[in-house]
């Protein structure tokens, strides 16, 4: 069925109240806070990071299903495809962020002046900024390259029925999936780990992306389920709903396992130089590293655990708001000890400029759906996600 | 559970004995028991059956798993034979984790499939009865009660509506203790 989404006031209006709350708060950040920006500096890459790899999320949504021959999705298809439209803005302010590290407007990155520390002068060659615009570049470029590709096979399919557009889809799938696989680590080395460049660790780039897993798929239950109470999207029901909990509940496990994996072996080997990155989170950052905890997996683990739990879409939609907040305080502790060390909070700034990211995201997404349709009319696949009963 | 008549019947197509068995439910016979060779979708809805409460037993079996894993490695390691091992503290619950996320899986697992033999009464020593070797074949097999009507009348109006819904291989049996339905 024809279906199109109407950006109307009705959303525009709450959107542009978190955006002006976000401009509101980067004012403050820069000019109210004597800290030559290091405040706004801290959480502009900490959200601009978060709101990257939740796009991105929504191409790796897709490739996998893609992949695996699923026809379930074909249904809610178009909302990770709306997600990806915010890649090209990430990646305009992460060029922001790489300005700031090249005029020095920002000091978030200790490697940018190796003077002086051996470890950083010896990891020149790869932590400089040339090389890290230049990786940063081929990550976003080759992300947003594939999800457009993606998303105008996916809209020329609506036009003619066929398997070829099908077919293609699948090939865009797996030369992204490839890509994805080498690039979300490295972008996850190049711009979370490298904040504290005496550390590092062989799991943090999937620990990384599970997380990025979690929150894009808060994201897509979110976006569904908004889409589904103002009356469009009529054909997704609990079958829908169900997978994508399960999902939801898979993934938090899948996050705890490498979180835990990461913090038990180097608990266990006690070697100072990896220690030293738990033990400032502990430290100075106690409350906030078990509450990380219990947002991200002790929470989602008992909320999600039952089959019915996953049928019912208000605890859907509080849970995957619970984890959006928990995984933004799980990035928050990769961020913050690096860069602000003690002198990190939570206040308005925070919850200013975040949610300004969010009205950010949220205006590119809405408008991103308004230029398809909201179904994939010739999809192959579209009968099976109408008829589909997902298994026990 | 004493020996009661009742009638079996097997059909050829999953289909059907949906069809057939809404059929006969709608007319308000009871139906003892389906035996299919492949799970039918939507063969438990039609029947009237309740969710299994073996995911409460998997869950019980867990929470037990994970405190006497968590526990006995406590006991173990700071009051029966505490060793340092490098330096770590006795009382080290990063290290305790993966053994007691283990005993969780084990004792669930072993919860679930014990219950399910003893529920299907399938443990050690079970002598099942073979109503029919192809239903793990190609055959659905039906078995209809009588209830507490064991007439005449009643055997033919069963076996009608099975004829008239494509069950093949229709007889009234009355060999074999058959327990009420779960």
């Amino acid at each position: 069925m024809e279906s199109r989404f109407k950006f109307s006031m009705k959303y525009k209006i709450p959107v542009f109240i978190l955006i002006a709350i976000g401009i509101i708060s980067v004012i403050s950040a820069l000019f109210l806070q004597h800290d030559h920006g290091s405040r706004f500096w801290a959480n502009f890459h900490l959200n601009t990071v978060y709101a990257i790899l939740i796009s991105l999320c929504g191409m790796v949504f897709l490739a996998i299903h893609s992949l695996g021959m699923s026809g379930w999705h074909t249904g809610i298809q178009r909302i990770p495809e709306a997600m990806t439209s915010f890649l090209p803005i990430g990646a305009i302010l992460m060029l922001i962020t790489i300005l700031g590290m090249t005029f020095d407007w920002n000091h978030l990155f200790h490697w940018v002046h190796p003077e002086g520390d051996k470890i950083l002068e010896a990891k020149k060659a790869y932590l400089n900024i040339p090389f890290f615009t230049v990786r940063t570049a081929i990550y976003l470029g080759g992300w947003i390259a594939l999800s457009n590709w993606w998303r105008k096979v996916s809209i020329q399919q609506d036009m003619d029925e066929g398997l070829k557009r099908f077919r293609k889809t699948n090939i865009i799938a797996g030369i992204f999936i490839v890509f994805f696989a080498v690039t979300s680590s490295m972008s996850a080395w190049d711009w979370l780990m490298s904040i504290d460049p005496h550390w590092f660790s062989t799991l943090y780039g999937w620990y990384v992306f599970s997380g990025l897993l979690v929150s894009g798929m808060a994201v897509i239950i979110l976006l569904t389920m908004l889409l589904k109470k103002t009356g469009y999207m009529p054909h997704v029901n609990k079958e829908h709903l169900h997978d994508l909990g399960k999902y939801l509940f898979a993934f938090s496990i899948l996050w705890m396992y490498l979180w835990f994996s990461q913090y038990m072996l180097i608990w266990y080997g006690n070697l100072p130089e990896e220690t030293i990155y738990f033990k400032q989170r502990l430290e100075e950052f106690n409350t906030l590293f078990f509450v990380n905890l219990i947002l991200n997996f002790a929470f989602p683990f008992l909320a999600l655990m039952t089959r019915n739990s996953k049928r019912i879409p208000v605890i859907l939609v509080f849970t995957s708001i619970i984890l959006l907040i928990g995984h933004w305080i799980d990035f928050y502790l990769m961020v913050m000890p690096g860069t602000l060390g003690t002198d990190a909070k939570i206040g308005f700034i925070e919850i200013g400029m975040t949610l300004g990211f969010m009205g950010l995201f949220l205006l590119v997404v809405l408008n991103a759906l308004t230029k398809t349709n909201l179904i994939p009319l010739k999809h192959p696949y579209l009968n099976e996600s109408y008829e589909y009963h997902t298994q026990y | 559970m004493a020996q009661a008549k009742y009638i079996k019947a097997y059909y050829l197509d999953d289909n059907q004995l949906l069809k057939g068995l809404k059929n006969l439910k709608k007319k308000g016979f009871q139906i003892l028991d389906v035996l299919t060779p492949f799970p039918v979708h939507g063969l438990d809805k039609v029947l009237g059956y309740r969710r299994s409460w073996i995911a409460r037993v998997g869950f019980i079996g867990g929470a037990i798993g994970a405190a006497s894993g968590f526990l006995f490695q406590t006991w173990v390691f700071t009051k029966d034979y505490p060793l340092n091992f490098g330096g770590k503290p006795f009382f080290a619950v990063p290290s305790f984790i993966p053994v007691t996320f283990e005993c969780t899986v084990l004792f669930a697992a072993f919860a679930m499939v014990f219950a399910f033999l003893i529920r299907s009464k399938l443990g050690p020593g079970a002598k099942p009865f073979i109503h029919d070797e192809r239903t793990t074949d190609d055959r659905f097999l039906v078995l209809v009660g009588m209830g507490k009507d064991e007439s005449e009348k009643n055997v033919t109006e069963i076996k009608k509506s099975l004829k008239e819904s494509g069950a093949e291989g229709i007889a009234l049996k009355d060999d074999v203790q058959i327990s009420k339905n779960f």
